[in-house]
């Protein structure tokens, strides 16, 4: 291997009883270079991280930094090696202060020097240290732009501020390698933007970087190298210029990935829902729904795009009776379902695909058994004698989910919890649950939010057949090249209103874009091409 | 003394054992582990301090050893709980039961042994301050002691690195963990700091207060304790507080004897109400009532968050698996 290999990683192992993680990966990370590392979600990137960490200990294999093993029994060992990590969700503690959550771990005294004596150890356990920790804070606050208050309490932080405060707990502790665990995922463009200058200028400086993703425009723009996982396997590392988008998606999946489907015309015929005048409220009780009327017909999808809080959870909400309408009807196939239980929508033929998978869309502590049936057990089809359910049937049911709809990740169906699943592979796990049921009406709320490019082609994929099948979907996404792919018909919500109702060949994203963030349609041209968003 | 100097005396004092016990027990909360043995690691401080003073001839060597009695039992449900991940409410309840049987069993012997225990020591010229004078100078130097650890208790938890590593092991033990803090070394230390506590307040019983050893002496103040840390929504001054609040009802309910109601007003239906509001076992569920009304007025518009509990209380914390 090369001399200026900062980090290499030789035959590294990670096994959870018989699954494999993570199968004798093997690469290393230059000094000075941002490398990549992408895979699909499961594909073992973060069980990759968390072993370089030191939160997972490896089954076999080597980590050397600078040339020298190391074995890391915690986060503590990897810190004081060198490594940083900012993981994918943010390990903050709320109810503590900036200053608090970046000096954690590191008892601050008085007095500068680090020393090793048993006052000292008594000093640095029983007092602590603030004004010295907060001078230096805000010192790589403001040599980095990575602007935020220090006293202030977490828990009023926004998520780009939450990510700096992470950024620099990594700092603080005086790194050489910063991992980056899928930094960009809560991100908005902008603060994805921001955020990729200071990680530039911290390499100027002489950090190394490790940048995980699963986004090929980011590993594109940001990286020198790239080292590509696929079920657990480092495929190859190459240089990030000698590669196009469509090598590195081929490398990731494994076979080539269509960015845009095929789409063919599908009959319109009766409508499966037809609300009118519907209104509702927030979880603050402010009207977030200000009456709207929408239609969707049999072997249709209709795309909801809008700016996130514009009133699409609190719409996909009530269509599935699990919000309270202040006014307004709901008809499913000409069925009055008007402040119905969500299980009478289920009965009348509704699917739904919620935002948040981990906490609506599966009991993450229950099997992928109990999961995949919550739609069915009620079913003839899972009935044993009167009163039993017949656990086989529905193990056998949730293995041909399983096998049929490519979810990754379960050992067991009856052991593994649906919450172990990967996001990805869970949003499968959801679909197959809802799809194979046959709905009449399908409401997916950000349905690839989140999900790797292998996945986003399934899961579009899956909408595409089952509309043919003659259901209506409702999609609502805020990724315009999903709607203008897949949608027949396209809405635009705008604070709790729609405000322009068009179709995929007679509108543009600039288009979408302008009545999704003013309501209105555009007052001037659209610029050129803009450069650097998007996938 | 006046009944009024009387009951501040024996509040100050029925404080102690609350205070010590409420004291560990919160220390150990805020590490997130819950641990409803503070009965039954009271009941072998008290046996053990007992047995130890008899033997040893020194009330402090003796109160010494009613604290390492409770730090073994505490030792227990660390293992069962931080190192096995077992149920954190059973393995307490197991614990309480646990101390209950053995000190009941060992402690036979020990019925009716004599000892001259922690004296007073008196202040003069403050102890001769009308009411709280001699509830507050005239007192053990166990409840001196026990008065001491409030502040001490609160700057270790709020004004050090250790007290901040051990919020964070509590709210969020993944996170201290991926920041450098040392999680189960954490939960250990605590849990046994725990069990030290709740000995010395179970010795001071029998050390401090009775001077003798009786089975079940502790007669619930453990459960009270405990409810004591949440109705004090885990802030330590409210634990004085409410340490204060709780053993004022136990001095009442000890002085009145449950006569205060034959002169009510000459009222003989009102007199039949307050007689049985001021019956002493009626008296000893108004620290649980308390805790209830608490819990009720907080959980009423908040959520747990808002009630002040570690975020992770209850929570097994293991690393190789999320």
């Amino acid at each position: 291997m090369s001399t200026d290999a900062l980090l290499e990683v030789e035959n590294l192992t990670k096994r959870f009883g018989d699954v494999v993680a993570d199968d004798e990966v093997t690469f290393s990370v230059r000094e000075g270079e941002i490398h990549g590392l992408l895979g699909e979600n499961g594909a073992g990137k973060s069980v990759l991280m968390k072993m370089l960490y030191g939160l997972y200990s490896p089954t076999s294999g080597t980590i050397r930094f600078r040339g020298d093993p190391q074995q890391f029994d915690s986060p503590k060992d990897a810190i004081d090696t060198g490594i940083g990590m900012v993981h994918q969700h943010f390990k903050l503690i709320p109810r503590m202060t900036v200053l608090e959550n970046i000096v954690l771990g590191e008892r601050e005294t008085s007095s500068p020097e680090s020393a090793t004596g048993f006052g000292d150890r008594f000093r640095s356990l029983f007092t602590r240290e603030r004004d010295r920790p907060r001078e230096r804070v805000t010192e790589l606050a403001d040599t980095y732009g990575l602007d935020v208050d220090p006293d202030s309490k977490v828990w009023e932080l926004d998520i780009g501020e939450q990510q700096r405060v992470e950024i620099l707990k990594a700092l603080y502790r005086d790194i050489d390698l910063l991992i980056l665990d899928e930094p960009t995922a809560v991100l908005t463009p902008n603060e994805s933007q921001r955020m990729f200058e200071t990680i530039r200028q911290l390499v100027d400086e002489g950090l190394t970087v490790i940048f995980i993703t699963h986004k090929l425009w980011e590993i594109e723009q940001m990286t020198d190298r790239v080292s590509v996982l696929r079920d657990g396997e480092l495929v190859e590392t190459v240089e990030t210029d000698d590669v196009t988008q469509a090598e590195l998606a081929e490398l990731m999946v494994g076979r080539d990935v269509l960015f845009r489907l095929e789409k063919d015309a599908v009959d319109v015929r009766a409508p499966v829902l037809e609300a009118s005048g519907l209104r509702a409220e927030d979880d603050r009780d402010i009207e977030s729904l200000s009456g709207v009327d929408l239609t969707v017909h049999e072997g249709e999808i209709v795309g909801i795009a809008g700016v996130s809080g514009n009133g699409q959870r609190e719409l996909a909400e009530c269509l599935i009776g699990f919000r309270p309408l202040e006014d307004g009807e709901i008809e499913i196939k000409g069925e009055t379902l008007t402040d119905a239980t969500p299980r009478e929508f289920v009965d009348a033929g509704v699917s739904f695909v919620p935002e948040d998978r981990y906490e609506h869309g599966c009991a993450a502590d229950l099997s992928v058994m109990h999961n995949a049936g919550y739609k069915t057990y009620r079913t003839e089809k899972f009935e044993s004698g009167r009163y039993f359910l017949d656990y086989g049937g529905m193990a056998a049911y949730a293995s041909s989910l399983v096998d049929g709809f490519d979810v990754r990740g379960v050992v067991d169906v009856t052991r593994t919890p649906a919450g172990e699943l990967s996001g990805g592979n869970l949003q499968k796990l959801i679909l197959a649950r809802e799809m194979r049921r046959d709905p009449d009406l399908l409401i997916a709320n950000q349905p690839t939010r989140g999900v790797d490019v292998g996945a986003i082609e399934n899961i579009r994929r899956l909408m595409l057949d089952q509309q043919e099948d003659g259901t209506g979907i409702l999609l609502l996404s805020e990724d315009l090249d999903e709607l203008l792919d897949v949608s027949d018909r396209i809405l635009v919500i705008y604070e709790g209103e729609f405000v322009l109702e068009t179709t995929p060949e007679e509108t543009s994203k600039w288009e979408l874009g302008m009545y999704m963030s003013t309501g209105e349609a555009p007052t001037q041209e659209p610029p050129g091409e803009i450069a650097g968003v998007g996938e | 003394m006046s009944l009024a100097a009387g009951l501040a005396e024996s509040t100050v004092r029925l404080a102690t054992p609350l205070l010590l016990a409420a004291m560990g027990e919160i220390i150990a909360e805020r590490s997130g582990v819950l641990n409803l043995g503070v009965e039954g690691m009271m009941l072998a401080g008290a046996l053990a301090g007992f047995a130890g003073t008899i033997v040893t001839g020194s009330a402090w060597i003796g109160f010494l050893i009613g604290m390492g009695a409770g730090a073994l039992l505490a030792l227990l449900h660390a293992v069962l709980c931080i190192s096995l991940k077992t149920d954190q409410v059973v393995s307490g309840i197991m614990l309480t039961l646990l101390g209950t049987g053995l000190t009941t069993y060992f402690g036979r012997g020990w019925v009716g042994g004599d000892i001259s225990g922690f004296g007073r020591i008196t202040i003069p010229v403050l102890s001769d301050i009308p009411i709280i004078g001699f509830a507050l100078f005239s007192i053990t130097a166990l409840d001196y002691l026990a008065l001491l650890t409030v502040p001490v208790v609160w700057y270790f938890l709020f004004r050090t690195n250790i007290g901040a590593e051990i919020t964070a092991v509590g709210e969020d033990p993944e996170t201290a963990d991926t920041a450098g803090v040392p999680v189960f070394k954490i939960q250990y230390a605590c849990v046994l700091l725990g069990g030290v506590f709740a000995g010395a307040a179970g010795a001071q019983l029998s050390l401090g207060f009775t001077n003798f050893w009786a089975t079940e002496m502790t007669a619930g103040r453990g459960w009270i304790a405990v409810a004591l840390v949440i109705f004090a929504q885990w802030q330590i001054w409210r634990v004085l507080a409410g340490a204060y609040f709780f053993a004022a009802i136990d001095a009442l309910s000890f002085r009145t004897g449950g006569s205060v109601g034959d002169v009510f007003l000459g009222q003989e239906a009102l007199a039949t109400v307050v007689n049985f509001l001021v019956n002493p076992q009626v008296m000893q569920t108004y620290p649980y009532i308390a805790t209830i009304a608490v819990l009720w007025y907080v959980m009423r518009q908040g959520n747990l968050n808002e009630l002040g509990a570690p975020s992770s209380l209850l929570k097994p914390y293991s690393r190789e698996q999320d």
